[in-house]
């Protein structure tokens, strides 16, 4: 069984890209564009996902919001979020509003597997292949 | 008699004149149309848009033009009425301005008509009928209602005028003739040779004019009044005149006739130019003649002189022409170039120039009967002969022949000619009536000679030839008849032979010469007849006896015959003229006719002897009569010779003679002049004389002086009314001796005082007193002739009581004021009108330390030093002195000795003049120095202690300036510290309203009132005292006194006055708050309670304050307005950052994701894609290097710098960066070299300081690429310091600070990429670190960054 990651973030391309490398490396992804998204998708399923990536700056329901709400929610409190973000806020606080990894944009790709390694090892029988190898093996 | 009513209307007008007469008249009254036939007793008016005229009886109305001239519509009508009824015409000129209307009446007189003008004093505008009356053609000068009468007896009188030409028929010949005579014996002119019509058309004037009924009524008139043959006369001679008459006539002259005369002038010495102009009447004839011959001329005017004669037998005329002034109508159809060349512009009209008038000669002159003038070139004789009868004509003709030169020119009238004077002239132009003088041999009867043709002198009436009886007519026709039949035939001569009758048929005897014609008897004697004829003549001539001669032989047309003649004298009628009768007889006819002699032919022997005898006779008797002819002839020659020279001597006596009658003339004349100039002299003193005797006995009269004049025998000469109350002096004493007059004083002195002035010649004067105590002056003068002669005294006696007692009474408040003046204690000066001192009080003296003796008469800018001498005081007081003005509060500040400096307010007044009237002016003196340093004192605590209010109050504003509204609270509460009881602020905001932002109140509990009144704007703007006008004008207004609160209520725009009378309102001003040029807000002060109320010290101050915050007020918003814009551009950046952050983060990945993992062979990239994959992902990096130097930034400037402080170990630190840049070293071939081996620990922001080195290793490399780069981390005891050196081109000194300023780099470091923040960033960086960086040369080239950090890290942390 994969772990699953729930990328949130309202940018596509960011989510995509971020779905196709953490895919590669091994990991079930789902995506969601916003706070709200992020917790109807959490509450509806069965299986909570293994670790959150969250980006801050998002229509409807922000990061700082969604990190509120799971703090309130008993079911979903224990489940580690990556924060993501551009803009200023740095690390500590990050940590501070309960987020266990920051990752400031832009970032390197082993510093993302390596962050998400940390958190939720994926499935060791599964190499890392690159998602986007033009080469078709 | 029908009325036409003419009246000057403006077109389009509608006149109400038909209603307004209709009250006068029970004629009909309508206005005029055209076309319609005038009928009788009916009133017409012109009609308002065209000209009334009139032809055979019917209106003509013609439009009115609106161009040329002006309207004269009077004169139309007037003109037109006169051509068409003539006589039966009469024409009122009633009240108008202008002159229309004076035309028209001349038309109408010189028609027969009668002319009215109203009499100017009873017209409204006296113009048009004064112009009438000035040309002389208005026969009568009546108010309208006479003129009415006049008018009314005319209709009556003459119902039906009549035509002159039946007038002619209807008339009496011996009345006529009768009134000629009569106007000959008047006048001297014989008007039976003037054509009938005119003279009877004037004549039935006249009568009109008298109201005479019949023409034997006027001739018996005009023989008993002496002047209405004048009046007839001179209206006889009125002739049609005017300028250019005719205009074609002078343009003929100027082609025929000029240049023939001209052209006759252009030898040396040319003859004078001469014409003559016969009944020239007022010149205008010879003045055109003198303008068209002067233009004619042009420049060569001056080669001859010119003469132009103009005669006329009325004298008036004359002198008009002479004046030669006239009106303005007269030249109205005058070419404006005649008008602008030889017209002078006068007050009475227009006046020929003087040197046109000088050529122009004018005299009375009757053409017919004066000897004409002589040698002429040109007459113009127009319209003259059409008056003369042709008897007349037949006698000036000639004699206008004979005054022409050869060549010579006659012009006559257009409806004249020389019909049967074809002898005498030469027509050259027949339509303009220009004849020349054609040369004839025949003398010309002349006026003067021979038989006088007109009668130039009054002389006894004599009959007319029209009035011979026609029984002597009878008589005469028979004698006739029997003379011709048997009467012998003969030839009536005078003494020179010459044949003035022939009688019966003497064609047998005499016959024309050959030759010149000729009349003389012994020229046409036929063959034969001459030696018998002259013989016979002779001796009848010199014997005075009937000479009779038989037989005389003589050839007729080869026939001899023998005719007997005989030569009878005969005495003319006239004495002294002797005519010879010559009597023809044929032999035979005697024969038949019984002579007393038979026929001696047969007598004489044989038929040849007789022949032979006869011719011997003949001889003999030739001889005789060629003797007594050589012998008359010698006679006569030698009596010619010496009446020749008798003559000659006789001419030059007479000339001598002539020369001294105008040698007495002139002396005479000369001696009259003085005469007259001596008479007006004396007439002028006479008049002086009577002036100065009225004036003498007036001023007698007048003055209330008693005045006593006596003569040199003391007796009384003269004396003056009042002298008669006085001294008693009646008319009666005139001539008595004064002594014997008993005066009302008693005197006994005073003969011997009127002795002492005669003896001395002095007057003397002494005031005395009468029984009652009055005061009198009694003055005893000489009386001097105007030569100064003594003549007697003058004694004259002033009552002069009140003069004395107003003296005494003067002399008394002089001492009371004087002593008045001396007590006050103010210094007090007079002057007088030089300024000099009159007199001072003590006090005066006193306070300026004078004497009075130096003070009093010299001058006030003399006086002590100088003091005084202030030019503007000087003058000021001049003016009181002179003009009487006064003078309030002038000031001066002088250092006087002894009192040291000081200030005088110094007033003066005027005077009264008093004695020798000489003005005079007080001054006083205040001392105000004192005051003034009171003052002076005053105004400086005053200024101090705004000056400290004001600074206090900036002190407390500029803390504040950031919020104003905090701000503005302070300033209200500052204000009213000083400045009022309560105050409240209102700004204006951004959308242009008012707002009160600000209050405050000295009573605490009552601010919150003072915030919450309930304030509406905008405040009535138009409310001078309003917030809003305030702040619209800029203008502080103050208002000392407030009685109504409601009054402020409006002015502050709050609708609670309860409000204002609970904070209490006495006394109110607003003033602007100003920043930067505009009017931002105002500020009311109110004073709340009555103690002080505002002045305009307060006001200065309150505005002072506005000026002071409104700056602040401007300055905080302007600071807000900075702010903003810094946060706002934070703000962008921040978000711009995190923006293109995203976007990169993606990419990054994607590009990473591309290259694959490294170390994995299989998964590799093409050989030739690494090194482009390479270099993306290079840019990108970079990419996200720019935009967090970016975000840094913002993030400095924000402030937002935040350290996260750790322990860290620098050199360990700067190993790991120097280690990621190994790789980038060599490729820019740079060695670096590396001293950090010992640890050095500080408390510092790793990722910061991980920055800086990063920064100056970047840089390093990019600016000294293949030199080496050494790296350093030293220590001391406080500070870790790193050093970074490159081997790059270096940094100028001057650049050294620079560079570490935001968007700075080297210079010549611009082909570099970047935004040079980097050195900007670690500056900020190291200095939060409370450290330092700089800039300093290396050893040789180079830079070397310093980086000193504190060990301790911060010690605010």
């Amino acid at each position: 069984m994969k772990p699953r990651i729930l990328v949130v973030d309202d940018d596509i391309d960011m989510a995509w890209t971020i779905g196709e490398i953490l895919t590669d490396a091994g990991y079930d992804v789902v995506n969601a564009g916003d706070g709200v998204q992020a917790l109807r998708e959490m509450r509806v399923t069965p299986d909570l996902p293994a670790m959150i990536l969250l980006d801050m700056m998002m229509p409807n329901m922000d990061g700082w919001q969604l990190l509120a709400e799971l703090r309130k929610d008993e079911r979903l409190v224990s489940i580690p979020v990556v924060v993501m973000t551009a803009g200023r806020i740095d690390e500590q606080v990050a940590r501070s509003l309960g987020g266990v990894g920051f990752l400031r944009k832009p970032f390197e790709i082993s510093t993302l597997l390596e962050t998400v390694a940390a958190l939720a090892p994926a499935d060791a029988s599964k190499d890392f292949r690159p998602a986007l190898s033009i080469r078709n093996q | 008699m029908a009325i036409i009513v003419c009246q000057h209307v403006a077109p389009g007008h509608t006149s109400t004149l038909p209603e307004a007469l209709a009250t006068a008249t029970e004629w009909p009254i309508t206005q005029a149309r055209d076309g319609e036939r005038i009928e009788p007793d009916h009133v017409y008016v012109n009609p308002a848009d065209a000209d009334v005229t009139v032809r055979n009886a019917t209106f003509e109305l013609v439009k009115r033009s609106s161009q040329s001239g002006r309207h004269m519509p009077i004169d139309m009508l007037f003109q037109s009425l006169a051509a068409d009824v003539k006589t039966r015409a009469a024409g009122v000129v009633l009240s108008g301005a202008a002159s229309d209307g004076t035309e028209g009446l001349r038309a109408i007189k010189l028609e027969g008509g009668l002319t009215f003008a109203q009499d100017p004093r009873s017209a409204q505008y006296d113009s048009m009928p004064r112009h009438a009356i000035d040309a002389g053609v208005a026969d009568f000068v009546l108010i309208p209602g006479q003129i009415a009468a006049e008018l009314a007896s005319l209709a009556r009188n003459y119902p039906q005028r009549v035509m002159p030409d039946r007038a002619l028929t209807a008339w009496k010949a011996e009345d006529v003739a009768r009134v000629v005579s009569t106007l000959r014996k008047a006048t001297g002119v014989d008007f039976s040779l003037y054509k009938e019509t005119t003279l009877q058309r004037r004549i039935q004037r006249r009568m009109a004019v008298h109201r005479l009924k019949k023409l034997s009524e006027y001739s018996k008139y005009i023989g008993e009044h002496p002047d209405e043959a004048k009046t007839l006369r001179d209206e006889l001679f009125i002739h049609v005149t005017g300028f250019f008459r005719d205009e074609e006539s002078f343009d003929a002259l100027g082609t025929l006739v000029f240049p023939e005369l001209i052209k006759a002038r252009s030898t040396d010495n040319p003859p004078p130019l001469r014409i003559w102009v016969p009944g020239c009447a007022s010149g205008e004839e010879v003045y055109s003649l003198a303008f068209s011959l002067l233009d004619f001329m042009g420049d060569k005017r001056a080669d001859f002189a010119m003469q132009i004669f103009g005669s006329d037998i009325a004298e008036r005329e004359i002198e008009r022409a002479r004046k030669a002034i006239y009106s303005e109508d007269a030249i109205r159809g005058l070419d404006a170039k005649w008008v602008n060349r030889f017209f002078v512009r006068t007050e009475r009209g227009y006046q020929v120039s003087k040197a046109v008038r000088d050529l122009c000669i004018f005299v009375v002159h009757d053409v017919a009967a004066d000897p004409p003038f002589s040698k002429i070139d040109l007459i113009s004789c127009r319209n003259v002969l059409i008056y003369f009868k042709p008897e007349l004509q037949k006698r000036v003709i000639p004699i206008l022949h004979y005054a022409l030169n050869i060549p010579g020119f006659l012009l006559l009238g257009r409806t004249e000619s020389l019909t049967g004077f074809g002898t005498l002239f030469k027509v050259i132009d027949r339509t303009n009536k220009i004849y020349t003088k054609k040369e004839t041999g025949n003398r010309v009867a002349l006026p003067g000679s021979g038989k006088p043709m007109g009668i130039h002198k009054p002389e006894p009436p004599g009959p007319l030839h029209r009035a011979v009886p026609k029984a002597a007519d009878s008589n005469r026709e028979i004698d006739h008849m029997l003379l011709t039949r048997y009467a012998p035939a003969s030839v009536l001569v005078n003494d020179d032979l010459d044949i003035l009758q022939f009688r019966g048929r003497t064609g047998t005897y005499l016959e024309p010469p050959t030759g010149q014609a000729s009349m003389n008897l012994m020229k046409m004697a036929r063959e034969g007849l001459l030696p018998d004829l002259s013989k016979a003549v002779d001796k009848a001539k010199r014997g005075g006896r009937r000479v009779r001669k038989e037989g005389v032989r003589m050839r007729t047309d080869g026939h001899a015959r023998a005719v007997n003649l005989e030569v009878i004298p005969v005495h003319a009628s006239t004495a002294g003229d002797r005519h010879l009768l010559v009597l023809f007889e044929d032999e035979a006819h005697r024969g038949v006719g019984g002579g007393t002699r038979p026929v001696t032919k047969p007598k004489r022997g044989t038929r040849r002897g007789s022949a032979i005898e006869q011719l011997r006779d003949e001889l003999s008797s030739t001889k005789e009569y060629l003797q007594s002819v050589v012998e008359q002839q010698a006679a006569m020659n030698d009596e010619l010779t010496s009446t020749n020279e008798e003559l000659l001597a006789s001419n030059e006596e007479l000339q001598s003679t002539n020369e001294e009658l105008e040698t007495a003339k002139e002396e005479l004349q000369s001696s009259n002049e003085e005469l007259n100039t001596v008479n007006d002299e004396l007439q002028t003193r006479n008049q002086e004389l009577t002036h100065l005797n009225d004036d003498l006995l007036n001023l007698f009269a007048s003055v209330e002086i008693p005045i006593v004049m006596l003569d040199r025998e003391q007796k009384i000469r003269r004396f003056t009314p009042k002298a008669n109350e006085v001294m008693r002096v009646i008319p009666a004493d005139l001539g008595r001796a004064f002594a014997d007059i008993k005066l009302r004083i008693d005197l006994p002195e005073l003969e011997s005082w009127i002795a002492e002035v005669m003896a001395r010649i002095e007057p003397k004067e002494m005031d005395i007193r009468d029984g009652q105590g009055k005061w009198f002056r009694l003055r005893i003068r000489p009386y001097l002739r105007s030569a100064g002669v003594f003549d007697g005294v003058v004694i004259s006696l002033v009552d002069i009581d009140n003069f004395k007692r107003a003296i005494n009474e003067a002399s008394r408040a002089r001492d009371y004021v004087t002593t008045i003046l001396q007590t006050v204690p103010v210094p007090l000066v007079i002057v007088d009108h030089e300024l000099r001192v009159r007199s001072a009080n003590r006090r005066f003296y006193e306070t300026f330390r004078l004497e009075a003796q130096k003070t009093e008469g010299a001058k006030l800018p003399e006086l002590g030093g100088g003091e005084w001498a202030e030019q503007d005081l000087l003058r000021s007081l001049s003016d009181v002195v002179q003009r009487g003005s006064t003078l309030d509060g002038f000031e001066i500040d002088r250092t006087f000795p002894g009192m040291g400096q000081r200030s005088l307010l110094i007033g003066a007044r005027p005077l009264p003049a008093s004695d020798a009237g000489t003005p005079l002016a007080v001054l006083t003196i205040q001392d105000i120095t004192d005051r003034k340093l009171l003052e002076a004192e005053r105004v400086r605590l005053r200024t101090r202690a705004a000056q400290e209010f004001l600074d206090s109050a900036v002190a407390v504003l500029l803390p504040e300036s950031m919020d104003y509204r905090l701000m503005l609270e302070k300033l209200a509460h500052i204000a009213i510290s000083r400045l009022g009881d309560w105050c409240i602020i209102d700004l204006v905001q951004a959308d242009g309203s008012i707002r009160q932002v600000a209050a405050a109140h000295a009573d605490p509990d009552k601010e919150q009132i003072a915030r919450e009144l309930s304030r509406k704007f905008p405040a009535q703007q138009d409310l001078e005292h309003g917030v809003a006008y305030v702040i619209e004008t800029g203008e502080p207004k103050i208002h000392p006194e407030i009685v109504d609160v409601s009054w402020l209520a409006e002015v502050l725009g709050t609708e609670h006055p309860e409000f204002l009378r609970s904070l209490g309102a006495r006394s109110y001003m607003c003033v602007p708050l100003r920043g930067r040029g505009r009017t931002i807000g105002a500020m009311s002060l109110v004073r709340a309670l009555p103690a002080r109320r505002f002045d305009n010290a307060d006001l200065e101050l309150a505005v002072e304050l506005g000026q002071r915050a409104g700056m602040a007020v401007e300055n905080a918003r302007l600071y807000d307005a900075a702010q903003e814009a810094v946060r706002a551009r934070d703000e962008f950046m921040a978000i711009a950052s995190h923006e293109l952050r995203t976007p990169l983060a993606t990419l990054k990945l994607l590009l990473q994701a591309i290259q694959g993992p490294r170390g994995q062979p299989e998964a590799a990239l093409p050989k030739e894609l690494e090194p482009k994959l390479d270099r993306a992902l290079k840019q990108t990096d970079r990419l996200t290097k720019l935009i967090e130097n970016l975000l840094e930034v913002s993030r400095i400037t924000a402030g937002r710098l935040t350290l996260n402080l750790s322990d860290i170990d620098l050199a360990e630190l700067v190993r790991e960066v120097v280690g990621r840049f190994r790789e980038e070293a060599a490729s820019a071939r740079c060695d670096l070299e590396v001293s950090a081996a010992e640890p050095v620990i500080g408390r510092w922001d790793r990722l910061r300081i991980e920055q800086i080195v990063t920064n100056l290793l970047s840089n390093a490399l990019r600016y000294a690429p293949g030199k080496p780069i050494e790296i350093r981390v030293e220590t001391t005891d406080k500070l870790a310091k790193l050093i970074v050196r490159d081997h790059g081109p270096g940094i100028s000194r001057e650049q050294w600070d620079r560079i570490f300023h935001r968007f700075e780099r080297a210079e010549g470091t611009k082909a570099f990429a970047g935004l040079g923040l980097g050195l900007y960033i670690a500056r900020q960086i190291v200095q939060a670190h409370g450290g330092r960086i700089m800039v300093e040369a290396g050893d040789g080239a180079g830079s070397k960054f310093v980086v000193e950090l504190p060990r301790e890290g911060l010690s605010r942390g």
